[in-house]
């Protein structure tokens, strides 16, 4: 475990000059939670490189490229990397013990989680078959195996997913020099833990308050902790989330440099799975709508498109098949139209857990629709798009599409608990900060 | 005054609701539970919309072994066919733990009858890996190893 939690150290404080050089006055735990999820980013990218190089993967050239690809961002912050300078603006409790309470169960909640993911070796579906399969194989050939992606044989591994998570498991055992599928689910608990530091740190700067900002980060703690270790999900929980939290800030608390690291962070999810490719999408058409609307605001979320481009170059030079796109797609969504009451009720029985959350979250973004339109559209629209997508996606599967939805349908809406859950709790909050004075102004 | 109490008391339990509902006590449980986890096994032929890390890995401990054999029987890069009589024939979830434990190597679903007349449709493998099965390959297969409850034949040339 030791050597596991090193590499993600390491990565991380290779990453923090990135994170300072997107944003300058970026300090304490949202530093931390942006550069272990930089440090993944970062660590995927030098993997890929040195495999398109022709260098094998080590210890050795690992660092070196990690090293390599920190200087140039060293250089623009002039050094300035571990300069925290002024705290973030002092918080009005006076209830110090129940913040204190608050983030010690939190504190306990990650030990849990990374309990849980690292007491035995993985057995997960999709790990065995696709995430850990690929980490392996690529391990094993100390670079990505495109032959190995071509091979039609291998089919099932879905080459056409994007490679950030299985390079994450790689960048780990590289550094161990030993692929160890037990403490592989390290890096799901530090992925987790990433996105907990952004969420604790932006709410303290946008509440000014250490009581709510701990109450909002204790309850969106555990569906941050992702129970699928060793798949998709998990990393792309903690980008999503991380991503459209720090947009959101940008759109909403005018904080524009937020917007920059809201756009790589939601970059790196499109290369955890395409469901993240989808929420760039989603992002950019929840921009397009938001008020007031700004050219600039949809021009800065260039680095998210960036980001992903490489990997749909490689797809494309590779063909790597998807299966949502082989065979007689109209076909195959006409047959599932007809039988649409099958795919609601599959929808509805196989529904994402805990459902006491999900009910909530959904009755409280419903009741307060009007405050969510006009003060929270952001998010209020790049998630209804998302969840939206996921819903049409099953029409134009290719195996049998209740099985698939009894499969997955709890799993990918997993990824979405932590940006549905805020944006319920920031609604939430508001409710109780207004009064009723304010809110006849506001008209609500 | 009434109004103002019921619209802080209807958010107050709508915010309550989400932490109590989202809050996962398991994962306190297993920093107390240390060695006791998990306690139920997974179904070993189908999905699960649980995480299945929530319950017993499914599969035989002798199956695991064996496939960890056939990889120190085998070198990376041949194409093998892991057949598991007991385990579905082998397709599934076991087919899953077979290409896990043997990458590296071309590992094609198993075929579908015990004449192996169906080799030829998966590109004629190097190696049969068949576990808790009576069955043996015809001539000119030959068996390399055999131990855990399964057998390894390979193909000559």
């Amino acid at each position: 475990m030791i050597a596991y939690l090193a590499a993600i150290l390491i990565a991380a404080i290779l990453a923090l000059p990135l994170a300072r050089a997107l944003d300058r006055e970026l300090r304490g735990s949202a530093l931390a939670g942006v550069a272990i999820l930089l440090g993944f980013g970062i660590g995927h990218y030098v993997l890929l490189a040195l495999s398109l190089l022709g260098i094998p993967w080590t210890r050795t050239s690992l660092v070196s490229g990690l090293v390599l690809a920190s200087l140039p961002f060293v250089l623009v912050v002039r050094g300035r990397v571990f300069v925290t300078g002024e705290r973030d603006e002092p918080v009005a409790d006076t209830d110090r013990t129940m913040v204190r309470v608050a983030i010690l169960t939190i504190a306990v909640l990650i030990l849990g989680h990374l309990v849980y993911a690292s007491s035995a070796q993985q057995w997960e579906w999709d790990y065995l078959g696709i995430w850990g399969l690929k980490g392996k194989t690529f391990f094993l050939a100390r670079s990505v195996d495109w032959t190995f992606l071509s091979d039609p044989v291998m089919h099932v591994t879905h080459p056409d997913y994007p490679l950030l998570v299985p390079l994450s498991m790689d960048l780990a055992a590289v550094f161990r020099g030993k692929w160890d599928e037990r403490w592989i689910g390290v890096i799901y608990t530090a992925f987790a833990a990433g996105l907990i530091l952004i969420i604790g740190s932006l709410t303290r700067r946008e509440w000014r308050s250490g009581i709510k900002s701990s109450l909002i980060t204790l309850a969106l703690a555990s569906p941050a902790l992702s129970l699928w270790v060793g798949l998709g999900e998990g990393p792309l929980l903690a980008y999503m989330g991380a991503g459209l939290i720090f947009v959101r800030d940008a759109l909403v608390n005018d904080q524009p440099r937020s917007l920059r690291i809201g756009a790589v962070l939601l970059g790196l999810g499109g290369l955890c799975k395409n469901e993240g490719v989808a929420m760039i999408g989603a992002s950019l058409v929840a921009i397009a709508v938001t008020r007031p609307f700004r050219w600039k605001n949809l021009i800065a979320m260039w680095p998210a498109i960036a980001i992903v481009l490489p990997w749909f170059v490689l797809r494309i030079v590779h063909r790597f098949p998807t299966d949502f796109a082989e065979g007689d797609v109209l076909s195959r969504v006409w047959t599932h139209l007809i039988g649409i009451h099958h795919i609601l009720w599959a929808m509805v029985k196989f529904r994402p857990e805990p459902l006491l959350f999900w009910l909530a979250a959904i009755a409280a973004i419903l009741y307060y629709r009007r405050a969510a339109w006009q003060r929270e559209r952001f998010l209020t629209v790049a998630l209804f798009v998302q969840i939206f997508l996921y819903f049409t996606q099953n029409f134009a599967h290719r195996i049998h599409v209740t099985a698939h939805i009894e499969g997955s349908w709890a799993r990918i809406l997993s990824a979405l608990a932590v940006p549905v859950g805020y944006l319920a709790l920031v609604l939430l909050m508001r409710e109780l900060e207004e009064t009723p004075e304010s809110a006849a102004d506001k008209g609500l | 005054m009434l109004r103002e109490d019921s619209r802080r008391l209807r958010a107050v339990l709508l915010f309550s609701a989400i932490l109590w509902g989202g809050f996962r006590s398991e994962l306190l449980d297993f920093c107390l539970t240390l060695g006791r986890y998990p306690r139920e096994f997974g179904n070993p032929m189908g999905y699960d919309r649980r995480p299945l890390r929530l319950r017993a890995d499914p599969l035989p401990g002798e199956y695991i072994r064996f496939l960890d054999a056939v990889a120190r029987q085998t070198k990376p890069g041949v194409s093998i066919v892991v057949m598991a009589e007991p385990l579905g024939k082998g397709f599934s979830y076991s087919f899953y733990r077979a290409t896990y434990k043997l990458a590296g190597r071309r590992v094609a679903y198993p075929v579908l009858d015990e004449t192996f007349s169906q080799l030829s449709l998966i590109g004629n493998p190097e190696y049969l890996a068949l576990w808790a099965s009576g069955a043996a390959p015809p001539a000119p297969w030959g068996l390399v190893w055999e131990g855990h409850g399964g057998k390894l034949w390979r193909r000559p040339g």
